[in-house]
């Protein structure tokens, strides 16, 4: 069992409009860890706590043991982090960028940024003003990964990229983390990236840790369900996670499907829940049920 | 009946980047899918459309009038949502409409407020304080108000969460369907067009490669997954694309070619497997493995 | 850490740094234009319009970070916040004190003033008071509230200064408030032995700005970006 790299412990975080309730999380070597929920759920606060952008107001985060928070500056060293829509001083170039960054990093390996900036199609030369959202989003990338950090922290790697490039990033991620010391934390509204290479999946509604999962566990919990009207008999809808009507039929999430195989005999439709479903119907919730 | 909107030839340089003759029907009633890397053409292909930029040469239709020749008269019967609306972030989504009014002959009032109602925007909010989902909504309802018989969606579900995503093409789906109008959308979520397009085109390096009915497309390629014996069947030496994985070879082949050998998977492709394998070398991919 | 924060900022900002660069060349160009007795008048004025604009350097490269969204890449860098706000005072101190020497040489060779106005000019707290009101006082403000910040500190700091004017001219009269103007005639008369006014002069605004600065950490550790 690899150990444990990263540990979120009763993290609390309150803001006016906003509060993320006492969330735990582990994260061991060798496992991507997608991070799932709707906008305002608390996913950017999430990555921003751990890397302390933003203060919590309780709680501990852990990286290999120590706290973050003490050690900040120097663990910092060892995590690397692509924020949500990356942006840097527009009048000069690639180039002149790294160089200001790489300098704070030991580890910083300019043969292998050299490769990620070819793989990606930028030039050093190309000023940062120039680029698109998706391509500031592989510069921040290249950053990232031309070193060997323990850690990666992505806030919404893919969004304006193509599915190409999407899942070659993906394998590359995978490829990073073959040697099981490191570990991967991405959050994304793609669910269809996440049933690719990801091992663990994370859902926050709410500013709370709905579940967090791996994909195997995950794949055998969740049963979609799909039916008429007339099997919403009063009181069934406790038994789902999550209910969409139309004037058709209904939708649901549940987690005992055996149980509700019995219960309607045929009469509905059970099928293995993909991400999507689970994201979108637990979203909902059963408020509309009610 | 003559198509909402038709390209022919239609070309257009911009430096080292260009278009290449694209021929393409955009047909009434239905939603047109339009998939590409970053770059391969897709924002030109709009402000050709929108009269941004003046193509090279071509033809360009909207039900069968010239775009070129009318312009100002004719798009004003397209209706245009862009990914980030650019729109004045005081006004509450009533004030957009009056602000939007005077630039469209065939406003129509009574169907915006029909709208805003049916999305339930809330009104008494200001633009820029709408969720993301609520600012594409409002986007589309201005977009819709003045009757267009072309819509065109820059990447509207890009910034947006499953659940938003997942409502706002279940309301795409309706005003569609209920008005019979046209759309092209483009996307990098190669899974929304599998929920919701009807035609799809797929653009690469400014040209064309792929385009026709979704089902059509689907049901004419197959994914099949086997080991390196593949390559010398007839089935691998008609494949149009694949790559090298940790289970084998994955090669996307025309179907029907001639029957899978055995111990091979053979699976219909996803969209996301069309525009990731397609074109994509597996000289590349054996020179890898040697 | 310090070298390669300050690395960073030069490359980063080049833009706004060799705009401040030019500017005690300017002044230069000012000064000899003008001849007579308002020539050293004019001199201590543009040297303190100068400061002044320097002093806020800091405050213009962190609202720039600001502007640009690159404040969120400086925090993330392996950089304790602590020493953020270090790079901020000591840019504003070596800017001063670069701006200070070159225009002082300058001003020497060029129109060769009497040894007594050297070295008045050359002995005043001036500098260090201009640092402390303008860079070190509103930096925790700037950190805390950006932009708005840094009007908010400067319009306290008027109204603060309109309020002793107020109470020193119109104090005894309206308020029948006396002790202000005693206070006053002290502070100006400088009534106090001369190891007192070393004090005054060099030592209080030292002990102030090092108080702002822990303020500012203390700040900056607390700011959620």
């Amino acid at each position: 069992m690899p150990e444990t790299l990263l540990a979120f412990r009763g993290v609390t975080k309150r803001w006016p409009a906003f509060q993320l309730e006492a969330t735990d999380l582990d994260l061991p070597g060798g496992l991507i860890l997608g991070l799932m929920g709707a906008n305002g759920a608390g996913k950017t606060t999430l990555l921003k706590l751990l890397m302390g952008l933003v203060q919590p107001d309780g709680g501990v985060i852990q990286f290999k043991g120590m706290d973050l928070r003490e050690g900040g500056a120097e663990l910092r060293r060892r995590i690397a982090y692509v924020p949500d829509e990356p942006r840097f001083v527009p009048e000069l170039r690639l180039r002149a960028l790294k160089e200001a960054q790489a300098r704070f990093y030991p580890d910083w390996d300019e043969a292998r940024w050299k490769g990620l900036m070819a793989d990606f199609g930028l030039d050093p030369a190309q000023k940062a003003g120039q680029l698109s959202l998706g391509m500031r989003t592989k510069f921040a990338l290249s950053l990232a990964l031309a070193r060997s950090a323990e850690l990666l922290v992505l806030d919404e790697p893919t969004t304006g990229l193509d599915p190409v490039f999407r899942r070659e990033l993906l394998q590359r991620l995978s490829a990073e983390i073959q040697d099981e010391r490191r570990a991967i934390l991405f959050s994304t509204h793609i669910t269809s990236d996440l049933e690719q290479r990801v091992d663990r999946v994370a859902f926050l509604r709410d500013g709370r840790l709905a579940f967090c999962q791996d994909q195997d566990a995950l794949r055998d919990t969740w049963v979609l369900v799909k039916g008429g009207l007339d099997l919403l008999e009063p009181g069934i809808a406790g038994t789902f996670r999550g209910l969409r009507t139309t004037p058709f039929g209904f939708e649901a999430l549940a987690e005992d499907g055996e149980g509700l195989r019995r219960r309607f005999e045929g009469r509905a439709l059970l099928e293995r829940a993909s991400l999507e479903d689970i994201v979108v119907l637990m979203g909902k919730g059963t408020a509309h049920a009610a | 009946m003559s198509p909402a909107l038709e390209l022919q030839g239609l070309s257009k340089r911009l430096g080292a980047f260009a278009l290449h003759r694209l021929d393409l029907a955009v047909p009434q009633g239905g939603i047109t899918g339009l998939v590409g890397a970053n770059g391969a053409g897709k924002s030109t292909l709009f402000k050709l459309i929108l009269g941004l930029l003046e193509p090279d040469e071509g033809i360009l239709r909207l039900s069968g009038e010239d775009l070129r020749a009318h312009g100002p008269r004719l798009r004003a019967r397209i209706g245009f949502v862009q990914e980030s609306p650019t729109l004045p972030g005081q006004l509450r989504v009533p004030e957009l409409g009056r602000f939007v009014a005077p630039f469209y002959p065939t406003w129509d009032d009574a169907e915006f407020r029909r709208l805003i109602e049916g999305f339930s925007l809330p009104l008494k909010t200001s633009f820029a304080k709408l969720s993301q989902g609520n600012r594409m909504k409002a986007a589309l309802s201005l977009a819709l108000a003045h009757r267009p018989d072309l819509l065109l969606l820059d990447e509207p579900t890009s910034g947006l969460d499953p659940l938003a995503r997942r409502e706002f093409l279940d309301l795409l789906l309706e005003v569609v369907q209920e008005e019979h109008r046209a759309v092209l959308f483009s996307t990098h979520i190669t899974s929304d067009l599998d929920r919701i397009a009807d035609h799809v085109a797929f653009l690469k390096a400014g040209r064309l490669v792929l385009s026709g009915a979704k089902d059509d497309l689907i049901e004419g390629w197959q994914v099949v997954k086997g080991g390196e014996e593949l390559l010398d069947t007839p089935l691998g030496r008609a494949a149009r694309g694949g790559q090298r994985t940790d289970l084998g070879l994955e090669l996307l082949c025309p179907a029907g070619t001639s029957a899978p050998p055995e111990g091979t998977l053979v699976a219909r492709p996803r969209l996301e497997d069309l525009v990731y394998l397609l074109d994509r070398p597996l000289e590349e991919a054996v020179a890898c493995s040697r | 850490m310090l070298r390669s924060l300050l690395l960073r900022d030069l490359a980063l900002h080049r833009r706004v740094l060799i705009t401040a660069a030019i500017l005690p060349f300017l002044l230069l160009i000012l000064v000899v234009t003008v001849q007579g007795q308002e020539a050293k008048d004019m001199a201590t004025a543009l040297w303190i319009l100068g400061l002044l604009v320097l002093a806020v350097l800091p405050h213009s490269l962190h609202l720039r970070e600001d502007r640009l969204g690159t404040l969120i890449g400086l925090l993330t860098l392996p950089v304790a916040r602590r020493e953020v706000v270090r790079l901020r005072f000591l840019e504003g101190f070596l800017a001063s004190l670069a701006f200070t020497t070159v225009y002082l040489t300058a001003w020497i060779v060029l129109r060769h003033p009497p040894r007594q106005e050297v070295l008045e000019l050359v002995s005043t707290s001036a500098p260090l008071w201009l640092l402390l009101v303008f860079m070190a006082y509103p930096m925790p403000f700037v950190l805390r509230w950006g932009g708005k910040g840094l009007l908010g500190a400067l319009g306290l700091l008027m109204a603060g200064f309109f309020l002793y004017v107020f109470l020193v001219m119109f104090g005894p009269r309206v308020l029948h408030v006396t002790w202000v103007a005693a206070f006053d005639g002290w502070l100006r008369h400088a009534a106090f032995p001369t190891y007192l006014s070393l004090g005054f002069t060099w030592g209080l605004p030292l002990l102030l700005g090092l108080t702002f600065y822990g303020v500012s950490c203390w700040t900056l550790e607390r700011v959620d970006a």
